[in-house]
């Protein structure tokens, strides 16, 4: 317990470092505003109209909430996909200064800084997905407090994962102006690619859905893991799902730990 | 303490300016159907064109349960409400078969139950009111083999449930469109499978049927998708009048 205790303590002081860092950077957190705010308040209101049953019966696509509200949590996870993957931006500049170096021969083990570290961006990630929860009125989206602990929770989850993956993206980056591109490059391709902005039609079937969509979509759609961390929080927050949620939960949940190994394997390398 | 809050000072008030900024735009109308109505002044209502203990013949002195909560929330709007009926709601059970939009409703009312299916295409806000299945009979219930006459009328219950059930029965279902079909088969002595809210011929008796059969659900209005700004103001105008229960002495 003793030999733990000092541990416990160099986690917290790079968690703290972090989340100090996080808070000070304004870009970031403009960023982490102005997200929603585009997704939501400019393409949520636009493309709002035409997801609306025009004449009742007469719709094609029966979804039993708005545009907006199916919008909703794919923008939070948006938000946490770019913090937490960009936060693999902080292990670079580390290793660019030397910081890392520092850190990697103090007495604390490898793990412990790389969960600090990754604490750290898990948190200001999920900071950043919960303020997309205050434009909660404006989707028309009703929350409880049980709701928004559980989803917060699961933000956390997926920040976690995503922050691991982003620390391994970054092993494989040794420039920030690489890092930057590569990002873009690995973000909006997984959020397109998720049913993120588009709905699948639960009550369809397999061969009704390549009616809609060409079969080369359905299964990126269907392989990409962020349609179902997408998916599981649809199902917290608007009560909807098109996948049954526990493949959500159950991946997310791999990913916190696979991604750790991997990420463990990469680090300080 | 200080040392602390110098650290943390600009932080928090960055992300307290970040947090008010949302929570102003949270304020912001994401949609038109409100204040167009409030710039027409009025709230349009649809209906099936048949008299029933919802929405009776009578608009203005016995309005029904529904158009008399209606009345009451236009009136908490400041709108003025018309009552736009639709032939065809009262017709079919199909909701394609009523072609009804925008243009015509702001509202649909009148008997629509607060299931799956209806939640499907609208928003539904419920209203106090129970619909569920009787079986109009004035005797025991039918052999297995007999064919049942079945009228659902416009609500969206479960007909799936419904058919099984009956299937299970040993019973043959005889789709009634019309409240005229309805009574004409009664009167031939038929046996019949109707909504809670149809009325009776003279003399009939109706029979609750079995939860298995399809459980009684809310009654509802139903609102467009999307129509954000006038659902909320439907909702909070609804659940006043619901408190106050004033609308139901003008009912009947």
């Amino acid at each position: 317990m003793n030999s733990f205790l000092p541990i416990l303590r160099g986690i917290h002081g790079v968690w703290l470092r972090e989340i100090m860092r996080a808070t000070r950077d304004k870009g970031q957190l403009l960023g982490g505003v102005s997200r929603p705010l585009i997704w939501l308040l400019i393409l949520g209101v636009g493309l709002n109209p035409y997801f609306r049953g025009e004449v009742f019966g007469e719709v094609r696509l029966v979804l039993p909430y708005s545009y907006l509200q199916f919008l909703f949590p794919a923008v939070i996870v948006l938000n946490i996909m770019y913090t937490s993957i960009q936060f693999a931006v902080s292990v670079i500049w580390d290793r660019e200064f030397g910081f890392l170096r520092e850190i990697l021969v103090s007495p604390m083990p490898r793990w412990a800084v790389l969960l600090g570290k990754v604490l750290g961006g898990a948190t200001a990630a999920t900071g950043h997905g919960t303020l997309v929860l205050i434009l909660a009125r404006f989707a028309d989206v009703t929350l409880t407090a049980p709701q928004v602990a559980q989803a917060i929770a699961y933000m956390f989850a997926l920040s976690f994962a995503l922050t691991c993956f982003g620390v391994v993206l970054a092993g494989k980056v040794r420039s920030f102006e690489g890092f930057g591109v590569f990002s873009n490059t690995v973000i909006l391709p997984l959020y397109f690619a998720s049913s993120s902005v588009f709905p699948l039609d639960p009550s369809l079937t397999r061969t009704q859905l390549v009616a809609s969509y060409p079969e080369w979509l359905i299964m990126l759609i269907y392989a990409n893991p962020i349609t179902y961390a997408v998916d599981a929080l649809r199902g917290i927050l608007i009560n909807f799902n098109q996948f049954p949620p526990q493949i959500g939960f159950g991946l997310v949940g791999i990913g916190m730990i696979g991604f750790f190994l991997w990420a463990l394997r990469s680090f300080g390398r | 303490m200080t040392k602390g809050w110098k650290r943390w000072r600009k932080p928090v008030i960055d992300i307290g300016v970040i947090t008010l900024l949302l929570v102003a735009l949270s304020h912001l109308p994401p949609d038109t159907s409100l204040s167009e109505r409030m710039e027409n002044g009025i709230l349009r209502l649809c209906v099936p064109d048949r008299n029933s203990e919802l929405i009776r013949a009578d608009h203005a002195t016995r309005p029904g349960y529904e158009l008399a909560l209606m009345q009451g929330v236009a009136q908490e709007l400041d709108l003025r409400l018309q009552v736009v009926e639709i032939a065809n709601m009262g017709r079919s059970f199909n909701p394609r078969d009523w072609q009804i939009g925008r243009g015509q409703c702001d509202i649909l009312g009148g008997g629509l139950a607060d299931s799956a299916a209806n939640r499907g295409f609208l928003t539904l806000l419920p209203n106090g009111g129970r619909i569920g299945l009787v079986r109009i009979s004035d005797s025991a219930p039918p052999a297995r083999g007999a064919k049942v006459g079945v009228f659902m009328g416009s609500a969206g219950l479960n007909r799936v449930q419904l058919s099984s059930w009956m299937r299970a029965e040993g019973w043959q279902p005889h789709p009634l469109a019309t409240e005229a079909d309805l009574a004409v088969w009664l009167r031939q002595g038929g046996e019949a499978i109707a909504s809670s809210l149809t009325p009776l011929p003279a003399g009939a008796l109706s029979h609750d049927l079995p939860a298995a059969a399809g459980e009684s659900t809310s009654l509802a209005f139903g609102l467009w998708r999307g129509d954000v700004t006038l659902t909320r103001a439907i909702r909070a105008a609804l659940q006043k009048e619901i408190q106050h229960k004033q609308f139901v002495a003008r009912a009947n």
